[in-house]
């Protein structure tokens, strides 16, 4: 049954994202190409005058990072914020399928879609220019599962605060605009000062887009990508183990009629 | 009818206390964002785009001033006119004897962004305090700012008018704000030609940079006459549009 799912929640998607043509090319302006143009070019007239920085790699720096922002991030929090407010969690509960699965497949379905539409292209292209060895894409592929886990925990966190405070989006809000700020999808983390970089990577948020980007683009040695990975795959766990406890807790004090 | 609208707005901003709260740590967190992002930026350059700090606070405090009073007056508007006209709800604003738009507008002030507009004009004179300033200069700072607003919501209206015509704009909005966030980076970052056509084309320019040259210095003549034209120049092709697509709209929605 759950391969069946699985095939059926890629195909609803994949239906609803392609019924109107004019959807498309919309998704596709709205959550790739303007934000990039916009993106590389605001950063390009910044660094002009600093001739440390070269031009075309951050060029490709800014790129990368807002296509795989696009790919591991996700906005579920509102769709279990709604949920939960309505009657329409009672309904998730009762079905063979748990709400949690349900939330994350079809969420996972409709980025598939999405990324075998515009995001694949775009890193085939940039792979093959940058010269990317096996080993690079390896550690890269792991470092976009990492990172999806992180941005899927914190959406999932966030969510599961409507328990408690039913209105989440002005918190939904803020995590759009710290993890946009902290992630290195406006500006490279580098070109900030190293007291600032050392505060930032403390924070789960580069390893959502900065770190698989900076993978990518050959900026870690394999040892240090490693150091990374790992400390990544902590931050991973840390946030799984917390949105478990805090849906756990969560779903004990849910009455079906909402809170 | 303005009266009653307000207390309207009032009550339904007072309804839930948590959404008057979300609101407020949205705008403060949205705002802060920003500065915390400048403050980064300066702390590795001395200047942005020619801006140093202080003008570069004066700049942003504008489009957060812009912002701040178009979500309290119009944003609800602007959606719920585009949300009319896909479910079909348009015909009973048409048939309102205050007019579409402005019976819309009456009926969708918002008024819980108003919380963070002493925060916002704080900042705003904070970084103003810093210019040396004429009043007349101040004066046609803040027409400006109320004219930029204009043009947001006319430019907004003008876009949803194409529902009219059975054009699915579907993610536009979030295109346009993509486009519009723009109006918080400094514009001379961007090549002229970029420049003007976010100035003249999309006007996200004249939420910022144009309104704040006036007290900065050095304003462009040409930017700050368009500042005060554009609102009715977007006006005027908004009601053609909408003229032209009430021939097309069947009233049922689609």
């Amino acid at each position: 049954m759950n391969r069946k799912f699985y095939h059926n929640a890629i195909k609803f998607q994949a239906n609803l994202f392609f019924k109107y043509k004019s959807y498309v090319a919309l998704s596709f302006l709205g959550d790739l190409a303007i934000p990039i143009i916009i993106n590389v070019l605001f950063i390009v007239g910044v660094i002009s005058k600093d001739t440390s920085y070269s031009i075309p790699k951050i060029i490709i720096y800014v790129v990368l990072t807002n296509v795989l922002f696009t790919v591991t991030m996700t906005d579920m929090e509102n769709r279990i914020s709604y949920d939960i407010r309505s009657y329409q969690l009672a309904y998730k509960l009762l079905s063979p399928i748990s709400p949690l699965r349900n939330y994350i497949v079809n969420d996972l379905a409709i980025k598939l879609v999405k990324t075998l539409t515009f995001y694949v292209p775009f890193l085939v292209v940039i792979a093959f220019f940058e010269r990317v060895s096996v080993m690079t894409i390896l550690l890269t592929v792991i470092s976009i599962l990492i990172a999806c886990s992180i941005g899927y925990s914190i959406s999932f966190i966030i969510g599961t605060l409507s328990f408690w405070l039913t209105e989440i989006w002005g918190i939904s809000a803020i995590k759009n605009l710290v993890i946009a700020a902290f992630s290195g999808t406006i500006f490279p983390l580098y070109i900030l000062p190293e007291h600032v970089q050392s505060i930032i990577y403390k924070t789960p948020f580069p390893y959502i887009s900065y770190v698989p980007t900076s993978i990518l683009m050959g900026e870690h040695t394999y040892i240090n990508a490693w150091n990374t990975i790992l400390t990544g795959c902590l931050w991973s766990f840390a946030l799984l183990v917390l949105s478990k406890v805090l849906w756990n807790i969560g779903i004990k004090k849910y009455e079906s009629v909402g809170v | 009818m303005l009266t009653a609208s307000i207390i309207f707005g009032v009550r339904k901003a007072l309804r839930y206390r948590i959404n008057l709260i979300s609101w407020f740590i949205a705008d403060f967190s949205l705002y802060s964002s920003i500065i915390v992002l400048y403050e980064l930026l300066f702390a590795r350059f001395s200047d942005l785009g020619g801006f140093d700090k202080t003008q570069m606070g004066m700049y942003i405090s504008t489009y957060f001033l812009v912002n701040n009073i178009f979500a309290i007056f119009f944003s609800e508007a602007v959606s719920i006119y585009g949300d009319s006209i896909t479910n079909g709800n348009y015909v009973y604003y048409l048939l309102n004897p205050y007019g579409t738009v402005r019976s819309i507008i009456s009926l969708n002030f918002n008024f819980a962004p108003l919380l963070s507009t002493p925060f916002l004009l704080a900042i705003n004179i904070y970084f103003m305090s810093k210019f040396e300033l004429r009043l007349f200069n101040v004066l046609i700072y803040y027409l400006g700012i109320i004219s930029a607003v204009f043009i947001m919501t006319f430019f907004m209206l003008l876009l949803y008018s194409l529902l009219l015509f059975g054009i699915r704009l579907g993610t536009v909005s979030a295109g346009i704000s993509q486009l519009f966030s723009i109006a918080e980076k400094p514009n001379t970052t961007f090549n002229v030609k970029v420049r003007r056509f976010f100035t003249y084309i999309i006007p996200a320019f004249m939420f910022s940079a144009v309104p704040s040259s006036i007290i900065i210095g050095n304003p462009d003549k040409n930017e700050i006459i368009a500042l005060f034209v554009l609102p009715l120049a977007f006006y005027l092709l908004f009601k053609i549009v909408e003229a032209f697509g009430l021939k097309k709209y069947n009233g049922d929605g689609y």
